[in-house]
């Protein structure tokens, strides 16, 4: 029989193949559980996450009634809830269980055999000490909202937008540009194939402008979020365009007439844009907005200009308009922020910002494009075609100084980029690169192609542009100094005009945007994926998932199967219809509870709340709200406040089995 | 002898620093296996109390490590940490522990080889200073006592009971909390239902106010039968349900195993006079260590001590002041912990008798009471006089030494249960209030031996009832119209704080009134 509080422990010791057992004797290990208190079986086995394993624990949970279960193996982060599912299955509760890690915790990380079998021998008699006090926890489950969030839509956004749209899911795609398109709208061709961008990216984009299930917001930005998993609450800025939505019929006529020039943000500075504008012909939504800081109607304060609210037919034009918030509940949610462009003025010698003709692999996009503000035409400051051009690799990355990541698709379009000199212009190209990475499908082959074209490559890093000329040769002309480490030889190559290619780098408002998320940055400066190989396109933050290169710089395919990896682990989400609220959370010990709220006041997702019961103010817990962080019991001054799963036996347990050297 | 191998303790929020040790999994990077490393899910989880824990069970060095600012996964629980860390570390310097043992680091997910490399860094930090001390020393509740219920019962003749109940309907707590009753407390020990009763956490009700016994007809102890009781349970892993996550009770078993040389008197600045030589000593209690612990209530604990020494130094005493006293031990001995008690009393008393000391003032009439009754009865004699700032002000005033500036203020009087009832102390106080010009005392309705407790005793079991006591208790204060209410305990003043500090949307009636301690309007008072 057994006795009511009778704890009957199972001690499973992985081997994780030789990853454990060639650092931690795991045969001792499994000896040594087994003396332990309440421990009624002890095994180890060589892949316990295996179905066999599995199985192994689920029998002994039935057979031996077991009813607590203990795994050392991988990190909890990777396996706690294989095993916790496991439990389940063979009717005990999932927090019944402990996981201890012996691997990336110490098998990985210690060589001395005994020393790591002696960590491992603590690291499991604290957990079998620590499961005594574990407490059956009830699950419950929330329901999700069926309809997600999109933010951003580049190309990575539009696809996952696309894609949850198309199952029959209503999706918000949010992007604070007044069109989508990103940054692969204003590309002229794409490596390798060299189609060109715009005629595979409009029609994607005007199937986002018409879907019904798809509301875009775009020239908006997210403001605040709050709730969680399958219940997000989003408030969305949608900013004045001062122009009516649904009047303007995009003709573009007041952009004509508007007599105030700025650089163009698409033309990447490289043309002009009037005060009123559409980014762009193939614009989504094709509405004009109103550069409000170059508006001279505005900045007079309606004394001047106000030019277009005359020549619009539609009555479009109105400067009444205000910012407007916009709230929206949401399922799950996809960041599709994309990339900036390091920029390489900070990179003194290389003359970018000080002579015209060191232009931005960007820039050159535009020149080339047909419809670009030079009609495709591939020309110099002043107007003359360029004769020989260096186009300079790893420009901020690959560096310490600045980023210290390859970029990854930039040997790739300076690759395109010296096709377009060679095929349209004839003029001698020079490669300047450290090593060619040329690893996707058909990129080698389009290496290759490329070289044979005539293309100069030479490797070494570019210690500087200069227009200072040592030869008759080099004068009137940019002078590219380096070194050719292949003939270990000092160059100086004269030419007319340099390409710089620079680093892709995380969004300005990247940490700003990961605040907001609740998410994590990587040291680069990118989101953090929850596992660099098993889930790059889910964050940290449950039902926050990630697309495109806001996770790491990436060419179009890989962005293009981001976005979707991304929708569709949104759409699992979705469709599951419900998520397991965390079951570790806050709980009031009530003849302990002053009704001081302390933890009213502490809790930052408005979890606690004191109220008034039977004539004495105690706090409650929101169950659907709070995170279990543990924050309000800390904070509570009477130890009415604790969390579950990790309460003061529990933790305290834990401290005094490790803390204590047995001497 | 093999080499010292420091044992490293690591608290890791789930989201970033337990990410970064697997990170440092991951690419293999070695460092000592001399770190154990708990998971919890965020550096907020981590209270001073499991700081204080590992301290107690020996672990060399600890770390507290989670997100780096704005990345908390909770948004700010890495500050909140912070927060706490900062009173945790001026509490351990204070206990004289090198702050190179406990220690606070934000490591991010990615940043496996910064983990790798604090921890090498702490080893290697920590091999130079040694071992901890508390690894060796004798763990509280280890040892087990002499006492059994049978001589419990005898002792404080809880034998003689004749279960009247007059106790139980006197008693506050049952008051509050009618599921305690100190006659079935002993009735059920005295029915040898020993294991049950020293298991029961409402024994840690009792504030030991002395209620009870003052009325009991065949004179039965209570309060000292509970504290005999309470020893029992303690060595059987029971004490109630300690406030504050019992990180008191663990500083003042730390403070009691400790050979450093404590930092306890840095608030002491040149204005204040004191003197290596004289013989009274000014036993100032561990009002510095409330300081920090209490600092979010704004209790200003040390106030009371600078006060006092202007009181004193007007007076023309410049006390002793003992960098290393250490707690008299009142918590201790009443929540039963009689080992870590006798270990702060051997301390004290023989740091005083060292010091050649005739007369030891007090401003917290727990220290007086221990010294004064418990001291002695546990073999710890002082052989000296002992006195309450608030007698010792009596005198001056009775012997006309003292003068006071006027001040216009209606107060009340909070007697302390163990300066009133346990000393007999309620004649003092209220002379030197009277003494000051224009204060007007009020009393209120429950008074000198009938007055109502604090609430709390030795922060355990500070729970709803002992709250609404003290919620009671402001509004008695409150009902006389008095501006301020005075007490002579720092504790006092502390729990009525804390009642007041009312955070959430719903508040309560309004218990709002000035607590302040009476050295301080003295002090005030006097003219310097
Ligand atoms: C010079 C150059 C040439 C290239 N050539 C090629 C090529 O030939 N072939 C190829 O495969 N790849 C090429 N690429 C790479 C290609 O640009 C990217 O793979 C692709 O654009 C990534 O798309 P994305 O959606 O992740 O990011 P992005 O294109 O950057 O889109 C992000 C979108 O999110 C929006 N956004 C950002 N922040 C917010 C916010 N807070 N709220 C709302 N919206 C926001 C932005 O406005 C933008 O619309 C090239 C890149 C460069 C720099
Ligand atoms: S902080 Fe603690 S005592 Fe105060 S209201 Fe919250 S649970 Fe109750
Ligand atoms: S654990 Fe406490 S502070 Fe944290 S979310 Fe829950 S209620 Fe709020
Ligand atoms: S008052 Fe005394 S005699 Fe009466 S029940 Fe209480 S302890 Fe017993
Ligand atoms: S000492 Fe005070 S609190 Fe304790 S039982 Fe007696 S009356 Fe009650
Ligand atoms: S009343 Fe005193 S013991 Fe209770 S929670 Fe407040 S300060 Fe702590």
């Amino acid at each position: 029989m057994l006795m009511e509080n009778e704890k009957r422990i199972g001690v499973y010791i992985c081997h994780c193949g030789l990853n454990i057992a060639g650092t931690v004797d795991v045969e001792e290990l499994t000896k040594y559980a087994a003396t332990l208190p309440n421990v009624v079986i002890s095994r180890d086995y060589r892949y316990i996450c295996s179905d066999p394993g599995q199985e192994l624990i689920k029998n002994d949970i039935k057979e031996l009634k077991l009813n607590r279960v203990v795994v050392a193996s991988c990190s909890p982060r990777m396996h706690e809830h294989t095993f916790r599912k496991a439990c389940r299955a063979a009717g005990l509760n999932p927090y019944l269980y402990e996981h201890v890690n012996i691997r990336e915790h110490c098998s990985w990380v210690h060589a001395d055999k005994k020393q790591a079998t002696e960590k491992a021998k603590d690291l499991v008699r604290a957990a079998v000490q620590r499961v005594y006090y574990h407490q059956p926890l009830e699950i419950k489950e929330i329901p999700v909202i069926p309809e997600a969030l999109v933010v951003g839509g580049g190309i990575a956004g539009i696809e996952a937008a696309l894609k949850i749209a198309n199952s029959g899911r209503k999706v918000y795609l949010v992007e604070k540009e007044p069109s989508i398109g990103g940054h692969m709208i204003q590309l002229d061709t794409t490596f390798p194939t060299l189609d060109c961008s715009e005629c595979i990216m409009t029609p994607k984009m005007s199937e986002v402008g018409h879907h019904p299930n798809i509301e875009l917001l775009a020239y908006s930005e997210v403001e605040e979020v709050s709730g969680s998993v399958g219940n997000f609450k989003v408030k969305v800025r949608k900013k004045a365009r001062f122009v009516d939505e649904d009047k303007c019929i995009g003709c573009g006529v007041c952009e004509q007439k508007c007599p105030w020039k700025v650089p163009s943000e698409f033309e990447a500075g490289l043309g002009q844009r009037k005060a009123i504008y559409i980014p762009f012909a193939q614009a989504i939504p094709n509405i004009a907005t109103v550069d409000k800081d170059h508006c001279v109607y505005i900045q007079s304060g309606g004394k001047k200009c106000g030019a277009c609210i005359k020549i619009c037919e539609a009555g479009a034009v109105d400067f009444n308009q205000i910012d407007q918030i916009v709230e929206l509940q949401v399922g799950a949610i996809i960041l599709a922020t994309g990339y900036d462009i390091f920029d390489p003025s900070q990179i003194l010698q290389y003359g970018y910002g000080k002579y015209d003709n060191v232009i931005t692999a960007l820039e050159f996009e535009r020149m080339t494009c047909a419809a670009g503000p030079t009609s495709g035409k591939i020309q110099l400051k002043d107007g003359r075609i360029p004769q020989s051009v260096a186009i300079i690799h790893c420009v901020g990355s690959r560096d310490r100084n600045y980023r210290e990541y390859c970029s990854k698709i930039c040997c790739m379009y300076a690759l395109k980029h010296g096709h377009h000199l060679r095929d349209r212009i004839d003029a001698d190209v020079y490669q300047m690169y450290i090593d060619m990475r040329c690893t996707g499908d058909a990129y080698e082959e389009f290496y290759k192609r490329v070289s044979e074209e005539g293309v100069v490559f030479i490797k070494g890093k570019v210690a500087e542009v200069t227009d200072r000329a040592n030869t008759e040769e080099e004068k009137g002309r940019l002078v590219v100094v380096a070194e050719d480490t292949l003939l270990a030889k000092l160059v100086r190559i004269p030419v007319d005009m340099v390409i710089l290619c620079p680093a892709m780098i995380p969004r300005a408002d990247a940490t700003e945007i990961a605040r907001k998320f609740s998410i994590t940055q990587k040291a680069s400066g990118f989101f953090l994926e929850r596992h660099a190989k098993l889930e790059p396109q889910v964050s940290a933050m449950d039902g926050v998932f990630l697309a495109g290169c806001c996770q790491f710089p990436k060419d179009i395919p890989d962005s293009v199967s981001h976005g979707r990896a991304a929708a569709a682990a949104a759409l699992e989400l979705i469709d599951r219809g419900s998520v397991a609220a965390e079951a570790a959370i806050a709980c009031v010990d009530e003849t302990l509870c002053h009704g001081c709220g302390i933890c009213e006041e502490i809790c930052e997702f408005q979890a606690p709340k004191v109220i008034v019961k039977d004539g004495k103010r105690v706090s409650t817990v929101n169950e659907a709200l709070c995170k279990g962080c543990g924050a309000c019991a800390v904070a509570c001054p009477s130890g009415a406040m604790s969390i579950k799963h990790f309460t003061r036996d529990e933790i305290s347990t834990m401290i005094k089995a490790l803390a204590t050297v047995e001497k | 002898m093999t080499e010292f191998e420091p044992r490293i303790i690591v608290f890791a929020c789930n989201w970033c620093t337990y990410a970064a040790a697997d990170t440092a999994g991951t690419s293999r990077i070695q460092y000592p296996p001399n770190v154990r490393i708990i998971r919890v899910m965020c550096s907020g989880m981590v209270a001073p109390e499991h700081i204080s824990l590992a301290l107690e069970s020996g672990a060399d060095g600890i770390l507290v490590a989670g997100c780096h600012p704005g990345d908390c996964h909770y948004i700010s629980g890495n500050l909140k940490a912070e927060e706490k860390f900062h009173m945790v570390s001026k509490v351990v310097s204070m206990l004289g522990i090198e702050g190179g043992r406990v220690r606070l680091k934000w490591i991010a997910a990615s940043e496996g080889p910064i983990f790798a490399q604090t921890i090498k860094d702490m080893v290697d930090e920590i091999r130079k200073l040694g071992p901890s001390p508390f690894r060796t020393s004798q763990k509280a509740g280890r040892e087990k006592t002499a006492l059994t219920l049978e001589d419990i019962l005898q002792d404080t003749k809880a034998y003689y009971c004749l279960e009247c109940s007059k106790c139980t309907s006197i008693c506050p707590v049952t008051k509050y909390d009618p599921s305690y009753s100190p006659r079935t407390v002993i009735e059920n020990a005295a029915l040898r239902l020993g294991d049950e009763s020293t298991r029961d956490k409402k024994l840690f009700s009792c504030l030991g106010c002395y209620a009870c016994s003052l009325r009991c007809p065949s004179d039965v102890d209570y309060p000292d039968f509970m504290r005999k009781l309470r020893s029992l349970a303690f060595v059987s892993g029971e004490c109630g349900c300690p406030a504050h996550g019992g990180f008191l009770h663990s500083v003042t078993r730390l403070m009691a195993r400790s050979p450093y040389k404590q930092k306890r008197l840095d608030w002491l600045t040149k204005e204040y006079q004191t003197s290596d030589h004289s013989d009274i000593l000014y036993f100032v209690g561990c009002i510095p260590y409330f300081e920090p612990i209490f600092g979010y209530l704004d209790t200003k604990a040390l106030d009371i001590t600078r006060a006092n020494l202007k009181i004193l130094n007007h007076m023309g005493v410049q006390p002793m002041l003992l960098p290393d006293e250490k707690c008299c031990g009142h918590d201790a001995l009443w929540t039963g912990d009689v080992e870590t008690f006798q270990r702060l009393a051997e301390h004290n008393t023989k740091l005083i008798k060292e010091a050649g000391i005739k007369k030891i003032i007090f401003t917290c009439p727990e220290g007086h009471r221990t010294f004064k009754i418990d001291y002695p009865e546990h073999g710890f004699e002082l052989g000296c006089e002992l006195q309450h700032i608030s007698e010792f002000v009596a005198e001056k005033i009775e012997k006309k030494e003292l003068k006071f500036k006027e001040i216009k203020r209606k107060v009340t009087y909070q007697d302390p249960c163990r300066l009133g009832r346990h000393l007999g102390i309620y004649d003092s106080p209220r002379k030197v209030l009277e003494a000051i010009p224009g204060i007007e005392l009020i009393e209120m309705e429950k008074n000198r031996e009938y007055s109502l407790c604090c609430g709390t005793s030795a922060f355990t079991n500070c729970d709803i009832y002992s709250h609404e006591m003290r919620v009671d208790r402001l509004l008695e204060a409150k009902a006389t119209g008095a501006e301020i209410l005075v007490t002579t305990c720092p504790k006092c003043q502390i729990h009525f704080k804390c009642a007041m500090n009312n955070k959430g949307k719903e508040k309560g009636p309004d218990i709002n009134i000035e607590v302040m301690d009476l050295a301080s309007l003295v002090a005030s008072a006097i003219d310097s």
